[in-house]
């Protein structure tokens, strides 16, 4: 479904990202682990279209739909959730007809009730599940989620990681940028771990080999448990 | 162009308090300004004879309606960049000019809602002075009116696709003095000599003159000749400020 071939990408004398390359099948939960500044969001700003690429090519299957929510998303205040899902919506082309059906259920899928309530009342956590709401509105085949998982608490957190499952089990291939590597290691299929703009490791459950992600993390990034 | 975020930008506009405090504190000064206070005369009419107040008022108005223009219009696309709202606007395929010139017809909308706020002034001066068939004008003026601001407004939100919001607030403030200032700057620029004065006649062939506009809508009210040059060259203003949107782009959203 995704193809990244040798991406690169410099911001003035800063490498960001320097040489990443990486195929995501259909169906796949893949995460992108590293960290900060590693070039996890710039790798996912270039394949979403929302940041140029110095070098490298990006291949999408022609027709798939992405869906992405933000690490640090913002929602005017005086709206509801209803109302900003209803803005994307119509944005995105959604019929009226079919507008208040979807976000019902986009709502429901990330357990925010549709009610009144206005954005500016939400907790960080309820924000991110909004985020996470117009992310999966007209049902999109590809998911990109940037730290979905920021702000939410334990049980947020638990709920989000068995929403990716359900997610996943519905066929959708999704792109997690996470910090927490215990909820990649649960349910994710592979990941690639960044480094200074480089994949260092690449981590897949089916030969996990014993070790743990954190073990496999630290080693990669040249820490050990203690430091 | 997309409805959906025009009428988003209006929602937000009208939620900002400071844009009705802006605007009663505009309508309170011109009608301090306007009161019948004054003992000087001009051309044999005294200087709270009601042409004269009328013109200050529209004048002033304008003057108004262009500083809010550009508070509500300069900040509109670089806040959308800044919070990261663009990230979803873009996935979902708007087109960057589409996009743009969206944001800027919703701070268009936001500063002809202001300037209707702003108009509560010359209706109160005439309520006062008995001039119902000048209100009956009003709305074909405030047509009028719209012009200078929607000048101002496109080439604010224009150079702000490219520049921060405060740069160019400060360039829309610089273009709102000089342009209507036009007609004392002429004049400068007619007395003085040499560089300063080459200085004023460029800025003056630059700059559009807000001031010749706005005051087409006196000469309506008035029921005076209006000057067609300035009308039709605002209309053209507009439209070549149109084309920013489609010629300055964003390299990352």
């Amino acid at each position: 479904m995704l193809t990244c071939d040798r991406l690169k990408k410099t911001f003035r004398d800063k490498t960001a990202v320097a040489d990443i390359s990486f195929t995501i099948a259909d169906g796949e939960l893949f995460a992108l682990l590293g960290r900060n500044g590693a070039g996890k969001t710039t790798t996912i700003k270039m394949i979403l279209g929302l940041l140029p690429k110095d070098n490298g090519d990006i291949h999408i299957t022609e027709g798939v739909r992405i869906g992405y929510s933000p690490e640090t998303p913002y929602f005017p205040g005086y709206l509801s959730g209803s109302q900003v899902l209803g803005y994307y919506g119509r944005i995105q082309g959604l019929k009226r007809s079919e507008l208040s059906a979807e976000i019902k259920r986009v709502m429901q899928a990330v357990g925010l009730r549709p009610d009144k309530t206005k954005v500016k009342d939400y907790s960080k956590g309820m924000l991110q599940r909004l985020a996470m709401a117009q992310a999966l509105l007209g049902d999109p085949e590809m998911l990109v989620l940037d730290e979905p998982t920021a702000g939410l608490d334990a049980l947020g957190r638990l709920e989000f990681v068995e929403s990716l499952r359900q997610m996943k089990a519905s066929g959708k291939t999704i792109i997690l940028n996470s910090h927490i590597l215990s909820d990649v290691e649960r349910v994710c299929d592979r990941a690639v771990i960044i480094d200074a703009g480089r994949i260092v490791y690449e981590w897949s459950q089916a030969d996990s080999s014993g070790q743990t992600l954190e073990a496999v993390f630290l080693k990669s990034i040249g820490r050990t448990s203690h430091e | 162009m997309n409805n959906t975020i025009i009428s988003n930008v209006v929602r937000e506009k009208v939620h900002r308090k400071d844009l009705y405090i802006i605007a009663a504190f505009s309508i309170l000064i011109t009608l301090m300004m306007t009161g019948n206070q004054s003992t000087l005369t001009i051309n044999g009419e005294p200087l709270t004879g009601y042409t004269n107040m009328l013109t200050i008022t529209i004048l002033l108005i304008g003057l108004a309606a262009g500083a809010l223009t550009i508070a509500l219009s300069s900040s509109t696309i670089p806040n959308e960049y800044n919070r990261g709202t663009s990230h979803l606007i873009w996935i979902r395929g708007v087109k960057q000019s589409i996009y743009h010139a969206s944001l800027a017809v919703g701070s268009l909308t936001a500063a002809l809602i202001a300037l209707g706020l702003l108009l509560l002034a010359p209706i109160c001066l005439m309520l006062a002075n008995n001039q119902l068939p000048q209100i009956l004008r009003l709305p074909v003026a405030c047509l009028l009116m719209a012009l200078p601001i929607a000048i101002i407004c496109l080439l604010v939100s224009g150079l702000s696709i490219r520049l921060p919001g405060l740069a160019t607030g400060l360039f829309g403030a610089s273009i709102l003095i000089i342009g209507y200032a036009h007609p004392l700057l002429s004049t400068w620029a007619n007395l003085l000599s040499g560089t300063t004065s080459t200085i004023l006649r460029s800025l003056l062939l630059v700059v559009p003159d807000l001031y010749s506009l706005q005051m087409q809508s006196l000469a309506f009210l008035c029921g005076e000749d209006l000057a067609w040059h300035n009308i039709l060259g605002g209309l053209l203003g507009v439209y070549l400020l149109a084309q920013l949107f489609l010629l300055l782009k964003r390299k990352q959203a």
